[in-house]
């Protein structure tokens, strides 16, 4: 009896100092943050005040925003495209499945996983002092990103097609471009829609903020507007854009969601064989044709292009000579970010799985507040941080406070929403077993969805950890700290060898995180 | 027609999956491979058409020593044995005839297949395969809205469309309830008896061994425990097997 009392008493003491271990390690981070409630409360006037001048909205502004808006739209649409056509090939050369050689496909995951450390704002930001300010650095911005994001996506859906399923096309006697036709091809085509949209919802948001650094798009306008103080018209771009971001992510949920279930019927083998023959002859004709609309809204000048190129290629020989001395203010910029972002992911895991109790249908005390609470949500996660850090710049000064509580704030809205999905689909019975015991709701979440759906909720927590390094990088272009104050300083003087060096060290941390988070999963999940 | 001999693979070098099996087997025999999980069944069907390639021994098809074909021509012995899995394999994104014209891809140049044209005689093939296993009506159905069964059964007409000599199966009626499983061997059986064509099958049920097939091959921690006909499997060897 005693041994058991002591089994649940050490059981508690671990729990406790956990807990007791973490809160520490948030009051170390909130004190490196600059956290401070007091200059908090001291600029919740102002931000009241912000908020207010945000909430009247100047209509009559919408014409030249829905102007701007069409520009940043097609943007995200191109550079999607492209980077979809893009990186079919390429995952089927990545994927160590199907690559025919494995060394060349080790070769390009490692370049491409070093590239993918690079945050689209940054990318821009390099490729404005290349091309010249204009909405065609921010479409190769943007083209890089989803080529990336969706060359990553096909290779690890590649990587999980069964090996059996593969060998049931090898036994037949397939050689191995059959292969990729009838087995990797069927797969890849259907996945590249939903892939399209998952690349254009992250696209549209990224081309949203490009025109910070002149990349073309609203954010050009809203950068103006903000540094002119005219925040009326700031409301109305924020507005405009939260509603047509929440439009695309519905339009994508909602494709997404019916792809699954189409199919043509046919009546007869004649009828089969006509759509055949009819796809052999449209498939190219509507590749060309998305090529062409490529390239024709790129608008390329290619004496420019061509200058740009002899640039980048200059400005790529100056950055490989980093500039060592330089070392002492990487290290400074890259641990604030690295802060940044460790606080925000604490305090968003805490405050998501509150939230996400209040949410989740199933554990939620009324239907009403579950309603309010999505509602509420998705309004947090539309806005990238780094639009939510510019409110926060207003209220609390520069420095890492304001990017630290805006991506707080973003975690915690991405993170409830994929941990209340979480519980949602989990059994029925989970909660049941815990309620049939006569345990209030409250209860059954506690000590059953809870602890049932805990790895996962990590591993959740582990993705955001792996977004919000990211993220923590580029808050620093409008000075809200760490690394990104340093590398956009140095892109504006084109001090390349610096600029060289701090992009290094970015990789060097978010690739040493990302390995960190997998391991970490692979431990605990 | 189907000769191993020595046959020994290890997929580490130092566990050996099979042990040295030498075996011998006829034109239109239906042959069952038993063993408990682990036992080497799936490592020795699948060295048949080289899934798995054997560190050791030879194996030949017609008296041809297919280890030492060039990959082309592997292919060609390929396309004549059909193969079975537990878990179907079909692209479940296509169409069930899609399926089964998969089966005729060893008999396509690179360049008709990749534009996906077939002939009128392999839409032929497939109806008639299709029309074999009793689904001729669920021709245009996705694969995916399939039951287990009517999936195994699309997998073995797609094996018949490619007029194999032999039909291998690992383990096909592993995930199938009884009545189902008893269904698919009865197809096994048919295409056996009416077409010739040889089959070797693995199963791990004894009893569906004993009634469906002519001979039996027991293996056990990769060495051959059992090879003979199958009324002479006695349950002493069945006790042997498994435990």
């Amino acid at each position: 009896m005693n041994s058991l009392k002591k089994y649940m008493n050490n059981k508690r003491i671990y729990r406790y100092s956990y807990l007791l271990g973490i809160f520490i390690i948030l009051i170390y981070l909130g004190y490196k943050v600059d956290f401070s409630f007091i200059r908090l409360y001291k600029g919740l006037p102002s931000m009241m005040d912000l908020i207010e001048r945000v909430l009247k909205p100047n209509l009559l502004y919408s014409k030249e925003v829905i102007e701007k808006l069409i520009e940043t739209i097609q943007m995200a649409i191109i550079a999607s495209l492209m980077g979809l056509v893009l990186s079919l090939p390429f995952s089927l050369f990545t994927a160590n499945n199907i690559t025919p050689n494995k060394l060349l496909g080790s070769i390009l995951n490692g370049l491409f996983s070093f590239l993918r450390t690079i945050p689209s704002l940054i990318w821009a930001a390099l490729l404005v002092s290349i091309f010249s300010i204009g909405k065609f650095s921010g479409i190769i911005a943007l083209g890089i990103i989803g080529f990336l994001m969706s060359l990553k996506l096909f290779r690890e859906y590649i990587e999980s097609i069964k090996e059996n399923q593969l060998n049931s096309i090898r036994a037949i006697g397939a050689s191995s471009i059959q292969v990729l036709r009838y087995c990797v091809l069927p797969y890849v085509f259907e996945l590249s829609v939903s892939v399209f949209f998952i690349v254009l919802e992250t696209n549209i948001r990224a081309a949203a903020i490009l025109g910070l650094v002149g990349a073309g798009g609203i954010g050009q306008i809203m950068w103006k507007d903000l540094n002119h103080l005219r925040y009326d018209n700031v409301a109305t771009i924020i507005l405009i854009l939260f509603l047509t971001i929440l439009a695309i992510d519905l339009l994508s949920l909602f494709i997404r969601k019916h792809l699954n279930k189409k199919n043509i019927k046919f009546t007869d083998i004649k009828e089969h064989k006509r759509f055949q023959i009819c796809k052999i002859i449209y498939m190219p004709m509507i590749f060309v044709v998305l090529l062409y609309i490529i390239f024709k809204s790129l608008d390329i000048d290619y004496t420019r292009l061509v200058l740009g190129i002899g640039q980048g290629m200059d400005i790529i020989r100056r950055m490989v000579k980093v500039d060592i001395s330089y070392f002492p203010k990487m290290i400074e910029g890259i641990r604030e970010s690295f802060f940044i972002a460790i606080f925000a992911t604490i305090v968003g895991g805490a405050f998501s799985l509150i939230f996400s109790y209040l949410t989740a249908y199933n554990t939620s005390p009324k239907r009403t507040i579950s309603l309010i609470f999505k509602g509420y949500i998705n309004i947090l996660r539309t806005f990238p941080p780094l639009i939510t850090a510019i409110i926060f710049f207003r209220g609390v000064g520069p420095g890492p406070l304001a990017g630290a509580i805006a991506l707080s704030i973003y975690t915690t809205g991405v993170l409830t929403k994929m941990y209340s999905e979480v519980l949602e689909n989990t059994q029925r019975n989970i909660q049941d077993s815990i309620i049939v015991t006569g345990a209030t709701r409250f209860q059954s979440y506690i000590h059953g969805l809870l602890p049932h759906t805990f790895p996962s909720f990590i591993g959740l927590l582990l993705y955001r950890l792996e977004s919000n390094i990211r993220n923590s990088t580029i808050l620093g272009v409008i000075g809200a700290g760490g690394v990104g104050t340093a590398l956009t300083i140095n892109i504006t003087w084109r001090n390349w060898e610096k600029v060289g060096l701090l992009l290094i060290g970015v990789s060097i941390m978010i690739i040493i995180i990302d390995k960190l988070s997998q391991y970490l999963r692979k431990v605990f999940l | 027609m189907l000769r191993l001999e020595h046959i020994t693979v290890s997929y580490d070098r130092k566990i050996r999956a099979v042990d040295d099996i030498s075996l011998e087997v006829g034109q239109g025999e239906f042959v069952g491979i038993i063993g408990s999980s682990g036992s080497g069944k799936s490592s020795v069907l699948k060295s048949i058409n080289l899934l798995v390639k054997p560190i050791k021994g030879k194996i030949y098809i017609d008296d041809v020593d297919i280890m030492s074909l060039k990959n082309s021509q592997l292919r060609a012995v390929r396309r004549e044995i059909g193969f079975v899995f537990q878990d179907y394999n079909l692209i479940d994104r296509s169409s069930v005839l899609d399926n089964v014209l998969v089966g005729r891809l060893g008999y396509k140049s690179s360049f008709h297949s990749m534009l996906g044209i077939f002939t009128d005689e392999d839409y032929k093939r497939a109806e008639k395969a299709l029309i074999q296993v009793g689904l001729s009506e669920k021709i245009f159905e996705r694969s995916d809205q399939l039951s287990g069964g009517q999936k195994q059964r699309v997998a073995i007409a797609k094996t018949l469309c490619q007029s194999p000599k032999i039909i291998l199966a690992d383990e096909p009626v592993a995930s199938l309830d009884v009545s189902t499983s008893q269904n698919i061997m009865d197809y096994f059986k048919t295409i056996n008896e009416k077409k010739n064509i040889t089959i070797l099958i693995n199963l791990h049920d004894v009893n569906l061994a004993k009634k469906y097939c002519n001979r039996i091959i027991a293996l056990k921690r990769g060495k051959l425990l059992f090879d003979g006909k199958a009324g002479e499997f006695k349950d002493e060897f069945f006790k042997e097997i498994y435990e």
